[in-house]
């Protein structure tokens, strides 16, 4: 996992996604997001569309493409959907530039670290704000909370990812801005839970599945949520390049159909064992762990794809701080709205 | 060295570096998937003078150097009786080389595990990968000594260690050497590789930390200063071989 | 005529006591197909002290197998082979000196120190070692090429290097084995003469292994004339022609009579040779 997030602390825009929130639970709500937006279903022709994980065993960009394709939502737009899985978000930007893939499930960090880059991307739906990251330290440690870590050290993937700057505003928020050293461990959590055991750090940051996980094998705890603790993020969004946007709305049209139909489905709750299930199949965890996972993750998941802008402003302006470009990209440069519903609306 | 051969010594280089040139000016490809040539020399000019780079390339080195000797110490100490002795070659030789060809790069999260992401699992890892062209080379050099030679020696008198010192190993020399060369290419190869993966210096990590972090004209300078650097070892190499068989063809 | 001091330099072909005596003498070998093959089935012979020795058989006979097993260099499955009184149960360096087919020159050391190598595995101290091994090197001839590698030298300098290593340890037998079987025609006839002249005053006890009729004669004291495999004596040939024997010999009526006498006792084993393969 390489990317940071923020998660959405639903307070400005609360009213205005509990709205969305109603209207889609309402029974008129879903089928209206299952209607495309032209013409009618029948007659459309099948669309090939590839789709490139930013990582791929994680709830957010792993899950939730797979569970919308399982239940037939892509089946319904007539989208021929084939995904694939990349290693970070500079890989998932070089695969969209080649063509390799049209659209990717990234993180709210790689449209703007493109687009600070001179490379023409753009967000064009929201899939959640939420951040699933947790800071985990070793049971009976002594380390209980984020103030025990200050001084301490806590492991992540590398310098300038997701899970670095999670450390660095987990500090912050505890009054200890750079209190806390961050060890880069790379990308495989078996490595992480070695150095914890070894002493070498005193906690990680992992998504929570890996939080659970470890829990229940009494190896870990979960000291810190970190979306309790960052105001606005937006964690998960769909990209495209911009011209493929332009040529290819009516066909991104349906593939956000086809998301808002598949988040809906893993939202309503006739279909949380199903949703539990496919989770633990396709994170390749026990079901218990694949449980935990989804009740506090899938409430966050925004059907409708709206933004939290805020956090994609903060997330942009943080990037040169973690030395993933040289400037602060511009909203505009790598958010577009024009698929999704405006804030607030 | 005369024109005609200086030609074709440069030519296929400059043929890259000029299609490289073309395709990043012209703007067929996005500079972020290949950056211009000049820019990226650009980079590895300041990569190489700020004084950060050295500490990486040191380790690397160090960790090469390490993981050699230790393959290279292991595999001929395994292979020099495995060639000698036939059953025991016909015992072990298939399996070592069904081994080989195993991509052992799939042992890194295990070696990972076992040994942390510090140095040493690197040079395990290198070590790993040498072993088995140095051990197979061994083998097959002992095994091709010319036997006319060794009954020359026992007909003078030598035998059993003397003999293998004043015949077998001189004779086995060079085939042993195409061994080891083989040998630190294949360590150098997994000490960047697992550095790549998971490490916290080097070459390697170096690599990984640029590509992941968008910045793909430092990628391409690290991408040059690791050709450079493989090159260099090969070619400390070469000159190892060279020495050592002046006397021999 | 007989004469109990064995230390003469002079040839004394009727000491009646055999410097080397083979009983008996069986050698076999697994062939590539698994079966054994008898090379060598019931061997008898002595030679005497101070004679040059030939045997000649068609290829594969078994004459090389015998030359190993006196050597020392293989272990005969059957018989035995005694150098004077002592049995040979593996290569004597102090008494026995082996010339390969193939040189087996050490690739990887100069001419000289290929010669001296035979003296470093006798412990001789280093300045006597480089003193002999010139000599040696001079004896055939070889002075000036001291300092090369044997990539650099002809095929006839390279046996003249190994015969060098061969005298260079001063033992009073020699076992050659096919020396002039990789050189041609000219070359082998040049220096057949010369390592005659060599040896003839050096008065060694000298077995030697090849399937030139004419160097054969024209070398020996005694021809050993051999069947195909299993190798059996068919007949032991004396030249009698005297000593010192000048090259123009070999068109001598003595000479040809011999030579032809021995060519009808092999053609018949050559043509049930050919067969055998």
């Amino acid at each position: 996992m390489q990317h940071s997030a923020r998660t959405a602390r639903v307070r400005s825009l609360g009213v205005a996604l509990a709205l969305a929130a109603a209207t889609a639970g309402c029974g008129g709500g879903e089928d209206t997001a299952a209607a495309p937006a032209s013409g009618g279903e029948q007659g459309q022709q099948t669309e090939a569309v590839t789709v490139g994980l930013v990582v791929d065993k994680t709830f957010e960009h792993g899950v939730i493409p797979k569970i919308t394709k399982e239940v037939g939502c892509f089946e319904e737009e007539a989208l021929d959907v084939e995904i694939v899985a990349f290693q970070g978000g500079a890989d998932l930007v070089k695969g969209i530039l080649s063509d390799a893939v049209d659209i990717g499930a990234a993180t709210g960090f790689d449209p703007p670290a493109a687009a600070a880059k001179g490379v023409p991307m753009k967000a064009f739906y929201g899939v959640t704000e939420r951040s699933p990251f947790v800071a985990i330290a070793a049971p009976g440690s002594g380390i209980d909370t984020v103030e025990d870590l200050v001084g301490k050290k806590v492991g992540i993937t590398r310098f300038g990812s997701a899970t670095d700057y999670v450390v660095r505003v987990l500090a912050d928020d505890v009054g200890s801005p750079g209190g806390i050293t961050a060890v880069p461990l790379g990308g495989n959590p078996a490595d992480q839970l070695a150095a914890l055991k070894r002493g070498d750090i005193q906690a990680f940051i992992w998504s929570t599945e890996v939080g659970f996980s470890l829990e229940e094998s009494g190896d870990g705890k979960i000291i810190e949520s970190f979306a309790d603790v960052v105001e606005e993020d937006q964690y998960a969004v769909l990209m495209a390049r911009p011209d493929y946007l332009q040529e290819q709305s009516a066909t991104v049209e349906r593939f956000v159909q086809a998301y808002e139909c598949g988040l809906s489905w893993m939202q309503d709750e006739a279909n949380r064992e199903e949703g539990v299930r496919l989770t633990a199949q396709f994170l390749e965890v026990e079901e218990s762990v694949a449980e935990a996972t989804y009740e506090e993750l899938v409430d966050g998941l925004t059907p409708r794809g709206e933004f939290n802008t805020a956090g994609l402003e903060q997330i942009a302006s943080v990037l040169p701080d973690l030395e993933l470009a040289d400037r602060v990209p511009e909203l505009d440069e790598f958010v577009t709205d024009e698929f999704v519903p405006v804030d607030g609306s | 060295m005369n024109p005609t051969r200086l030609a074709i010594y440069l030519g296929v280089p400059l043929v890259v570096l000029g299609a490289w040139f073309v395709l990043a000016a012209s703007g067929t490809v996005n500079p972020f998937l290949l950056p211009a040539p000049a820019e990226v020399l650009a980079d590895l000019g300041s990569v190489l003078t700020d004084g950060e780079t050295y500490p990486h390339l040191w380790t690397t080195a160090s960790q090469v150097l390490a993981a050699f000797l230790l393959a290279a110490a292991i595999g001929i100490g395994i292979g020099l009786p495995l060639g000698w002795y036939r059953t025991l070659r016909r015992a072990y030789e298939p399996v070592l080389g069904t081994i080989y060809a195993v991509p052992l790069i799939v042992l890194y999260p295990v070696i990972a595990l076992s040994f942390g992401i510090g140095s040493t699992s690197k040079i395990v890892f290198g070590a790993l990968y040498a072993f088995f062209p140095i051990v197979l080379g061994t083998v097959s050099a002992v095994s091709l000594v010319d036997q006319n030679l060794v009954s020359a020696g026992r007909s003078m008198g030598a035998r059993g260690l003397t003999l293998f010192r004043a015949v077998v190993l001189p004779a086995a020399g060079p085939r042993i050497m195409a061994g080891l060369r083989l040998g630190v290419i294949l360590a150098t190869l997994a000490v960047v590789g697992g550095q790549y993966i998971a490490g916290t210096s080097g070459l390697g990590y170096l690599l990984a930390t640029a590509g992941q972090s968008f910045q793909t004209v430092q990628m391409f300078a690290y991408i040059l200063l690791t050709l450079a650097f493989a090159a260099l070892v090969n070619g400390l190499m070469a000159a190892l071989d060279h020495y050592s068989n002046r006397s021999y063809r | 005529m007989l004469s109990q001091d064995p230390s003469t330099q002079a040839r004394r072909p009727e000491d009646p006591e055999p410097r080397i005596h083979v009983e008996g003498l069986d050698v076999a070998y697994g062939d590539p197909g698994g079966s054994r093959v008898h090379a060598v089935v019931d061997f008898s012979l002595d030679v005497r002290r101070g004679e040059f020795l030939t045997l000649i058989g068609p290829s594969g006979c078994g004459k090389t197998s015998i030359l190993r097993a006196v050597g020392g260099l293989i272990t005969p499955d059957g018989g035995k082979v005694q150098i004077g009184t002592t049995t040979v149960t593996g290569p004597v360096p102090d008494e026995m000196a082996y010339v390969f087919q193939d040189f087996a020159l050490f690739p990887w050391r100069t001419a000289l120190a290929n010669v001296e190598v035979a003296l470093e595995l006798k412990k001789v101290p280093k300045s006597e070692r480089r003193e002999r091994s010139l000599e040696a090197l001079a004896t055939v001839g070889l002075t000036d090429a001291a300092d090369r590698h044997p990539h650099e030298l002809s095929g006839g300098m390279k046996q003249r290097v190994a015969v060098a290593r061969a005298l260079v340890s001063n033992c009073d037998v020699l076992l050659l084995d096919e020396p002039f079987g990789a050189l041609d025609e000219q070359t082998r006839l040049v220096l057949g003469t010369e390592l005659l002249r060599v040896l003839e005053s050096l008065g060694k006890t000298i077995i030697f292994v090849t399937h030139n009729l004419q160097e054969a004669v024209y070398l020996s004291d005694r021809v050993v004339a051999m069947s195909a495999r299993p190798a059996r004596i068919k007949e032991i040939i004396e030249v009698d022609i005297p000593r010192p024997r000048l090259p123009e010999v070999m068109v001598s009526p003595a000479f040809t009579d011999i030579q032809h006498h021995l060519f009808s006792l092999l053609y018949e084993e050559s043509a049930l040779a050919m067969n055998q393969r």
